[in-house]
């Protein structure tokens, strides 16, 4: 488990990240979204230990039986791999070659490095492109290596800052998937990504941040609720018959309906759980309905609402 | 372990650059013979004792050897050039073994190039390194030392490439010309007084005088001051390194 607590850090009179308190559950997938200059890198930087805070505690708890309490700072080393944004590795050594470089860094040698090495390959979907020099490899195949660097030592904590960054469908699907996979063995992750359809299908639990703060914090689920006032149910008809709105307002909770041509849209307050009435009410009024939808906000709405629409330098 | 990782690591990483070790070998041979053809009539008038490519073989070869440190304040900078820092910083090493380990594999890469081009002088220059020329390359390897720990420490000090690489610009063109790697040092006069400071200029004196009368007279000093500057600038590097871990 990582705890956070009260961390801050700025750099002369720019408050990078102000007061921040998290806590990483073993086995999360932790989602960390964000625009630019939120504070999500300078985070990363002091839970990895690059970067010293100015206030407030990071430590990493052993979760293992029969152990409690913070881990010290070399225990600590040992169990993060870090993926960071910039394709970080030698362009002049074949991807082997920086796979175990990277990885003999953590004690690796001989034959066990070999086989880490093949190993954190054959996860990036590099076992063929092993002895090709990494300068000759596409954007999709240095992302990918870069993960490979990152994971060789099998690390209990894995570090992902932005890894589908600039790269073609199918190396990010790879990715993706290479994520879940991590998640299956049951690794830690600390993700943080632009991309909203990736946090809303990976993560567990999700922290935005903004100009430092941790804004908002949850499952997806909680972070939906907090810009939902409202839920509403969409009923497509078959044909323009009489709608009686009267009785659809009449049920619990239902605060509006209006017929839009063959659109019955009923807007109910949040929480109501009347869809059960509204169906038997469509029913009742002998209405054919040919879809049902219901609205419900996307993580990139709920991310727009909350950190605001306008530009960001 | 984690130094002679990094050492290891710095050698492969300067073996998958020829062009720059070409440049680094070849340059210094063209340069010695450029001069050494180019001032044969002024030593000979000048009755030297030596002729022009005898004394540049000797020293335009301690000013390679001392360009060397571009090399090692390289070692220290390609983990930022090649982002790799973010990596290093995570991983359970020390930052002081890996200045080592930058240290020592520039040493082995400068160390090497000077010999290489001791040999290639010797064979297709005919320079003369004297009856003693493993002496000569002791005097290189050591050399070389200086030039090694005199790149890290700048790079580890400054933090900043260009910074770094613009104070090697100034002192290594500067102590290797008040060494007398451009022209014969007078026996008196400012210039004279102020070679004392450089020790390319000892090392020079020891060269020359292993090539020429072979008394071994200058090897000491040179070894001396090298090997004190090379342990004063490491150092530096190291206390540097364990203050930014």
């Amino acid at each position: 488990m990582i705890e956070i607590r009260n961390v801050s850090k700025s750099f002369g009179p720019t408050m990078a990240v102000d007061n921040v308190s998290l806590t990483i559950r073993d086995g999360e997938l932790f989602g960390l979204l964000g625009p630019n200059g939120a504070g999500k890198s300078t985070l990363i930087n002091m839970i990895t230990g690059l970067l010293a805070q100015d206030g407030g505690s990071v430590s990493f708890m052993d979760g293992a039986a029969g152990k409690a309490g913070a881990l010290d700072a070399k225990a600590v080393k040992r169990m993060i791999g870090l993926v960071p944004q910039d394709l970080a590795f030698y362009q002049n050594y074949s991807a082997i070659e920086n796979v175990k470089f990277f990885a003999s860094l953590y004690g690796l040698r001989g034959k066990a490095l070999t086989e880490a090495a093949e190993a954190a390959l054959a996860f990036a979907g590099l076992s063929d492109a092993g002895k090709k020099p990494a300068k000759a490899f596409s954007g999709g195949m240095k992302r990918r290596l870069n993960i490979a660097c990152g994971i060789a030592h099998d690390p209990r904590v894995v570090i992902l800052d932005e890894p589908t960054v600039g790269i073609d469908p199918q190396s990010r699907n790879h990715i993706l998937r290479s994520v879940e996979e991590l998640r299956r063995r049951g690794r830690t992750i600390i993700y943080t990504t632009h991309y909203m359809e990736e946090a809303e299908n990976l993560c567990t639990e999700i922290a935005i941040m903004d100009k430092g703060k941790i804004i908002a914090q949850g499952s997806q689920e909680r972070l939906k609720l907090l810009i939902k006032d409202s839920s509403g149910v969409t009923f497509t008809l078959k044909r323009p018959d009489p709608v009686d709105l009267g009785a659809f307002e009449r049920i619990r909770g239902v605060t509006k309906a209006k017929l839009d041509e063959l659109r019955l849209s009923v807007t109910s307050e949040v929480g109501a759980t009347n869809l059960n009435e509204l169906t038997a009410e469509v029913n009742r009024q002998g209405l054919i309905v040919t879809d049902i939808s219901t609205d419900s906000p996307s993580l990139e709405t709920v991310f727009l609402s909350l950190t605001g629409r306008s530009l960001r330098d | 372990m984690v130094t002679l990782l990094f050492a290891r690591h710095q050698l492969r990483l300067q073996l998958r650059s020829p062009g720059i070790l070409a440049l680094f070998v070849v340059g210094p041979l063209f340069i010695i013979f450029v001069f050494g053809q180019a001032f044969t009539a002024i030593f000979a008038a000048g009755n030297q004792g030596f002729s022009a490519m005898q004394y540049f073989g000797v020293t335009l070869l301690t000013m390679a050897v001392f360009q060397g440190s571009f090399l090692a304040s390289w070692a220290v900078f390609k983990e930022k050039r090649s982002n790799a820092e973010a990596r290093l910083g995570v991983a359970p090493i020390g930052r002081v073994s890996a200045t080592l380990g930058a240290f020592l594999g520039s040493w082995l890469s400068i160390a090497a190039i000077g010999c290489v081009v001791m040999a290639l002088g010797s064979v297709f220059l005919s320079i003369d390194y004297g009856d003693r020329p493993w002496l000569s390359a002791l005097l290189v390897c050591v050399e070389a030392l200086l030039a090694s720990s005199l790149g890290v420490s700048l790079a580890v000090v400054f933090g900043q490439e260009r910074a770094a690489n613009g104070v090697l610009n100034a002192i290594v063109p500067l102590l290797v010309f008040i060494g007398g790697g451009y022209t014969i040092i007078p026996d008196s006069g400012l210039l004279h007084e102020l070679s004392r400071f450089s020790p390319i200029r000892w090392i020079n004196l020891a060269m020359l005088d292993l090539a020429l009368p072979d008394t071994g007279e200058y090897v000491a000093a040179a070894l001396s001051f090298s090997l004190a500057a090379s342990a004063a600038l490491m150092s530096i590097a190291c206390l540097r390194s364990w203050r930014k871990r």
